[in-house]
This record gives C-alpha cells, sequence and structure tokens, in this order.
C-alpha cells in the first residue's frame, strides 16, 4: 500500500529529481499540514489509550490510520523537495493534549472531540488554500488527495457531538421499483386459510342447525 | 361448546356427510394454518426480534467460497501443509468508503459521508445513482463493528438506481468497498430481508459488536398517495 501511495504520489508529480525549489505556498501548506497530521495522529493515541467508549475509540483508530497514510504521502513529496518538516507538533497542541490527557470518562470524550473538530477544521481549510494557490503539482494532489477524507472525519465527528440515532431509512421516491412483496406471501397464505377455517366453521353451524 | 353438546348429548346422532366434509376441512384448514405461521414467524417475525440476528434465520450463514479479483479482503494465503511458513499478509486498515460495487451485478455508486435528520432518518443524496455511509457505523474492513450503507431505491428523475440491485441480489454475491486509500474491502452477501418500515429491526442500525455490512434502501410496493416504499430491503454481508 505505502509503495502504491509513493508510486501514484511521485507518478502525479512527473517526477523530476532535479524538481524547482517550492513555492512558500508549497512549503508553508507542507510544513502546517504535517505539524497537524503529527496533533492528529497524537490526539487520536491519547483516545486510545484514555476513552472507555467504543465510538470514539474506532474514531480514534480511523483518523490515527487515516492521517499516517496522509502523512506518509506528505513526507515522501516534502523529501523531493527538500522541505525540512517539523519533527513535534507545536507546542501549543502539546499542552492541549496535556490537558486533555488529566481528563477522563465522558468529560474526556467531549473535550477530545471539541479538539478534533478545531483541528480538522484548520487541516480542511490549509487544503482549500493549497488547492487553490499551491503551485506544485504533487503538493496541491496531497491537498485534493485529504479533501475527502478530511470531510469525512468532521462529518463523523459532528454526527457524534449531535448523538442523534439512526431509526429510518426512507429510501425511494419514484415508484420505478414498485412491487415484489414476495416475502409477505406465507401472511397471504395465512389469510387464506383463515378463510377457510370461518367458512367451514359457518357451514358446519348451519348444517347442524338444519338438521335440529 | 356446542360442539361438546353435539357430541356428548342425549340427542347424539350420526353427523350428515356434509358436516364431515366441514369438519374434515377445518382440521386441514388449522393444520395449514400452523405449518403457514410457522413459516412467517420465522421469516417475518423471527426477523424482527431485537434480541435475535436478524441476519440468522432461514439463510445460510457459513461463508461461501470463491474466487475473485484480490482485493484486500482476501489478503490472506490458503492454509495448507506445504505452505505452513507463508507469510501473511496483514489485514489492511478501515477506511473511510467512497465507492460501494456489486460484480456480479455490474453496477457500481460513489459513496458520501452522511448523518441523520433530526427525526431519526438517514440523509441521502437526492440521486439513486450515489449512496450513502452512515458516519457514526464502522468505516469499510473494521473487523469489529458495523457499516451500514444507505440509498434511495430510485428517483421520479432518474430511474431505478444502484441499491434496485439489492431486490435481486443472491446469497454469496460480493460486495466491494473501495475506500479513500484505494483499498478494496470485499463482502459476502449472507442474507436478504424485506421489512416493513414501521417493523423494522432497529438491531439493523446496531453499530457495535457485528463485523458485517448492511445495505438498506426502499422496496415492496410503492404508495402513490404518500409517494413511499412500504417496505426497507435490507441485505447483509460479512467481510470475506
Amino acid at each position: 500500500m505505502l509503495i502504491l501511495s509513493v508510486a501514484a504520489v511521485t507518478a502525479g508529480l512527473g517526477f523530476d529529481a532535479a524538481a524547482a525549489a517550492p513555492s512558500a505556498q508549497d512549503r508553508s501548506f507542507l510544513q502546517a499540514a504535517h505539524e497537524l497530521h503529527l496533533a492528529e495522529t497524537s490526539s487520536a493515541r491519547l483516545a486510545l489509550r484514555r476513552s472507555g467508549t467504543d465510538e470514539i475509540r474506532r474514531e480514534a483508530q480511523l483518523f490515527l490510520t487515516d492521517h499516517q497514510r496522509l502523512d506518509s504521502d506528505m513526507r515522501t513529496v516534502a523529501k523531493r523537495l527538500a522541505v525540512p518538516l517539523p519533527a513535534t507538533p507545536s507546542r501549543a497542541h502539546q499542552q492541549e493534549v496535556a490537558q486533555l490527557s488529566r481528563r477522563s470518562g465522558a468529560g474526556f470524550d467531549a473535550a477530545w472531540l471539541d479538539e478534533q473538530v478545531t483541528l480538522h477544521r484548520q487541516s480542511a481549510q490549509l487544503g482549500r488554500r493549497q488547492a487553490g494557490a499551491g503551485s506544485d503539482p504533487g503538493v496541491v494532489a496531497l491537498a485534493r488527495r485529504a479533501a475527502p477524507v478530511l470531510q469525512a472525519h468532521l462529518a463523523i465527528l459532528q454526527e457524534t457531538l449531535a448523538d442523534r440515532p439512526l431509526r429510518a431509512v426512507e429510501g425511494g421516491s419514484s415508484g420505478e421499483s414498485n412491487g415484489e412483496p414476495a416475502r409477505m406471501a406465507p401472511l397471504g397464505l395465512g389469510l387464506v386459510g383463515l378463510a377457510v377455517i370461518l367458512a367451514a366453521g359457518a357451514v358446519f353451524v348451519v348444517e347442524r342447525r338444519r338438521k335440529a | 361448546m356446542i360442539g361438546w353438546r353435539w357430541r356428548g348429548g342425549r340427542h347424539r346422532r350420526r353427523p350428515s356427510r356434509f358436516a364431515r366434509v366441514a369438519r374434515v376441512l377445518t382440521a386441514l384448514a388449522l393444520l395449514a394454518l400452523a405449518a403457514v405461521s410457522g413459516v412467517a414467524g420465522v421469516r417475518l417475525l423471527g426477523g424482527i426480534r431485537v434480541e435475535q440476528s436478524p441476519e440468522t434465520g432461514d439463510v445460510p450463514v457459513t461463508m461461501p467460497t470463491g474466487g475473485g479479483t484480490p482485493t484486500a479482503g482476501t489478503g490472506t494465503p490458503t492454509r495448507s501443509p506445504s505452505r505452513a511458513a507463508a507469510p501473511v499478509s496483514p489485514r489492511p486498515s478501515p477506511g473511510v468508503p467512497v465507492k460501494l460495487a456489486l460484480p456480479t451485478e455490474k453496477v457500481a455508486a460513489p459513496i458520501v459521508p452522511a448523518g441523520t435528520r433530526p427525526n431519526g432518518e438517514l440523509r441521502l443524496p437526492r440521486s439513486p445513482l450515489v449512496v450513502s455511509w452512515w458516519v457514526r457505523s464502522a468505516p469499510a474492513g473494521d473487523r469489529r463493528d458495523s457499516t451500514l450503507i444507505g440509498g434511495h431505491v430510485d428517483s421520479a428523475k432518474e430511474g431505478v438506481g444502484v441499491l434496485g440491485a439489492l431486490r435481486g441480489i443472491d446469497i454469496g454475491n460480493r460486495v466491494v468497498l473501495t475506500d479513500a486509500f484505494g483499498v478494496q474491502h470485499s463482502y459476502r452477501v449472507v442474507a436478504r430481508r424485506l421489512y416493513p418500515k414501521y417493523r423494522l429491526p432497529q438491531d439493523v442500525f446496531k453499530v457495535t459488536g457485528r463485523a458485517r455490512l448492511v445495505l438498506i434502501t426502499c422496496g415492496g410496493p410503492f404508495d402513490e398517495d404518500s409517494g413511499r416504499y412500504r417496505d426497507n430491503v435490507v441485505v447483509y454481508a460479512l467481510p470475506v
């Protein structure tokens, strides 16, 4: 998978060892987005350790693997463009994680969700700016590829915060697929059986009265 | 009471041929009703009990064997004495699903992430050619929890959609979810159900504790007045 991703990234670039120096926008995006990936992975790891909620742990696992994948591609491109990347999340985020790690239970889950929303909004905003103003096609491709992942993560977070249960699916509006009550057939047969019993009973009563 | 008095009373007499036929008919009809109720119970009522798994009823749950194009879900090598030491491919990580494919039915659709409306309905794209992944369900390829995909069966503008294929999908057919990183996660259909919407088991929406894929759309007769279908078609598939 990693090999495939790297191949895709280099192919998307039209890889050239002597590529031109990246623009300030490309450089800034690579560094800021990488820092956010680090922040998101460290937060996700914390949730896997601290949260006792299945849903939060599932989301943390998904975010962890997705941001690792996105960051892996990003490091490959940064290396090619000789853009140095930070080794740790920002100091502000490290303080945020320290505060989060002092919480537990529902308080931790709520604070973690809020923090994740903030981080993902920042990432999505960086990506939009890069997609519009980036120069290097490889760096722009990174931003474009991350967009649907970040959009899905944000949707997950917003729905978890809204905490609305799913109760129904209303999936049709034209009647084009009308028909096929095949699975209801046993019920229909049952009604026929009931009708036969009632008819036989009626015949029986009439006959008996006639004899009497 | 009438029957008892007739049999045991002082005016006991041999029933007419007509009455005997009626009694035989009644007995046969009772037997038929009992048998039919049993079948209906298994097929319908059995499926709507929350505590009973709806995908285990009158359908096979054993995973069928079969080939197909290599996907992430089929990466584990077959166990055999000569290949006992062969390296085992790691399971691919679950990912955000972006594409649904039913290879046998030759249909595919993009997937969008979706939540619920305030009334508890799944938000669906207008087009029946696009389907929704409920974002509070598990991602594609999850090995612990349930993934839920829903969509319109049709629309007035675009006719029958991709999930129209669920009405006739066979047990054992493949379902493939592709995630945002291009990894394919394969499933096999193990059950297909038609539930009246008012009896849709809430277990369909249960996420935790069972690795499966639930595909859901509308089906059954269409009510012209309300503009809605009476039933939900639900297809259950297990990861390969």
